[in-house]
């Protein structure tokens, strides 16, 4: 978890850098923390089969309702 | 008179304004009043605009004089969060970068709002960049709940929730990107609306999240949400994202026949005792007055605010890179912290977090054939202390920004028109929200059903 947190801050460093915007050190480490949250949710999300079959999303965005 | 007046909603002063028993002249003096006496506390108010108000509210006079048809908002007072351009008038976007910024344009809710007659009187407080659930700001200060002053309002339209609180407007127009109008509506026990996406243009409106901003409207009723959305929705040429349909009429549903899904991810979060007691009042009396109340699941649910913060991150990067760049000194410190994480995500990364986000509206889309509107508490807790960072819930410490917004994201990742109306005090006294949600475009339902089970907000916090 460590060796990925700061391996992260190493990716936030250079991004950063190549944009040219500067950060404290405390955000760079809080930043990486917050990073390694989200990428192992979206890792856990995209490994998660999809139980709902996706018909209703069709209708998701009419204006009416679909005829029940 | 001025108690009179103020006591009044929207839609009332309206049909006063244009029967001529109220003068708008009376009625902006009056609200110019409670602003001169109260915001000196609760820092709703940012820039006050009372020349121009007073000078619309004599045109609007000598027009009603004269025998002229006025606009659906005649007289009625209005803050905008200060991210919403107004021509001539000082926008600081809650940042000391804009801290003498001055729009030579409106926004197009602006000139919605003045075609339609309406007043405003003021600029609200708003979340730096609106990017924050608490209103505390290192420029502006920090924004008061008017239900306690040592409490904040939420965020981040935090000012305009707090102005039509405390009585120094009727209306305050927000946005809302993760919860930004339905938190602080709901903290300081008003009405707001998240209508749906593109229903009301973001023309002229420093942006936050390109994928998920929305402009939301704080009332004191659901008649008010109703009426005011009615003149703000409509295609916008200047805001590609806005919708072409104009398929919206309030009231046409009957909550009799409405089926409402209890949000079972949404009820099983840590949850302050007072808001789980009286989000099951709200369903007792709910199942008396539709059809049916039958609990619901959106798994996926429990990855909104990882996707919505990524989706957020990368979009508010694209906005404010150059600004870090050129004035990066000059943010406040918790919104800078925020872009390290945006650096870090990849172009990978948001397309992933847009198929998750694709996953979650099919399973909530799915919810929606089996339910009208989907309820559930709009905030976890009740106004916590200003300057509180972490607080403890069924045992687990949790972050106060991420517990503020837990239960509003689903909202924006879908799309979805979403309501907050009062439901119940906590044994303290703060306010309490219930949360409402229908299928894009359904308006209709949501309105009906709140403007049925809300509490009307019928007195002034103090």
């Amino acid at each position: 978890m460590s060796s990925d947190a700061d391996q992260l801050q190493a990716v936030i460093r250079d991004a950063a850098g190549r944009l040219g915007i500067v950060f404290s050190p405390t955000e760079i480490e809080n930043g990486a923390a917050q990073l390694l949250l989200i990428l192992n949710s979206l890792d856990e999300l995209g490994e998660t089969p999809m139980e709902v079959e996706p018909t209703a999303f069709l209708h998701f965005f009419d204006a009416e309702p679909p005829p029940s | 008179m001025t108690h009179e007046i103020v006591g009044l909603d929207a839609t009332a002063l309206v049909e006063r304004v244009k029967a001529r028993t109220v003068s708008p002249i009376a009625a902006i003096e009056a609200y110019l009043e409670r602003i001169a006496a109260r915001n000196p506390t609760l820092n709703a108010v940012v820039t006050v605009t009372a020349a121009q108000a007073m000078d619309r509210a004599r045109d609007l006079e000598r027009r009603l004089a004269g025998g002229q048809n006025v606009g659906p908002l005649a007289g009625v007072p209005v803050v905008l969060k200060d991210i919403i351009y107004t021509k001539g008038i000082r926008t600081t976007m809650g940042s000391r970068v804009f801290s003498d910024f001055v729009p030579s344009h409106d926004a197009a809710v602006v000139e919605r709002l003045q075609r339609a007659d309406a007043i405003v009187v003021g600029k609200a407080h708003t979340h730096e960049f609106a990017y924050g659930p608490t209103s505390a700001n290192a420029f502006l200060g920090p924004c008061r709940n008017p239900w306690d002053i040592d409490r904040i309002p939420g965020g981040s339209s935090g000012g305009s929730a707090a102005s039509v609180a405390a009585g120094l407007s009727l209306v305050g127009l927000g946005t809302d990107t993760g919860g930004s109008v339905r938190v602080p509506a709901a903290l300081c026990g008003v009405v707001g609306l998240k209508p749906t996406y593109g229903r009301i243009s973001r023309f002229g409106i420093f942006p936050c999240s390109w994928a998920l901003d929305h402009v939301g409207i704080v009332t004191k009723s659901v008649r008010d949400a109703a009426l005011v959305l009615s003149t703000l929705a409509g295609r916008d040429s200047r805001d590609l994202t806005t919708s072409r349909s104009s398929g919206y009429a309030h009231y046409r549903a009957d909550p009799g026949q409405l089926r409402v899904g209890v949000l079972l991810e949404h009820i099983s979060e840590p949850m302050d005792e007072d808001v789980r007691s009286a989000f099951q009042a709200a369903m007792a009396e709910t199942s008396g007055v539709v059809a049916q109340v039958l609990d619901v699941s959106i798994p996926t649910n429990a990855y909104a605010r990882s996707v919505s913060t990524a989706i957020t991150a990368l979009d508010s990067l694209l906005v404010h890179e150059q600004l870090l760049r050129d004035r990066g000194p000059e943010y406040g410190q918790d919104v800078h912290g925020r872009f390290p994480l945006a650096v870090g995500l990849t172009a990978r990364d948001y397309v992933r977090a847009q198929q998750a986000r694709t996953r979650i509206i099919v399973e909530t889309s799915d919810v929606f054939t089996r339910v009208d509107v989907i309820a559930s508490p709009t905030v976890p807790i009740p106004a916590p202390l200003i300057g509180t960072d972490e607080i403890v819930l069924n045992g687990q410490t949790r972050s106060v920004p991420a517990v503020l917004s837990i239960l509003s994201r689903l909202g924006n990742l879908t799309g979805a028109p979403t309501i907050t109306v009062p439901y119940g005090r906590s044994s303290i006294g703060l306010p309490i929200g219930l949360q409402l949600m229908a299928r894009p475009g359904q308006e209709s339902a949501l309105l009906a059903l709140a403007e049925k089970v809300g509490a009307s907000w019928t007195q002034l916090p103090h």
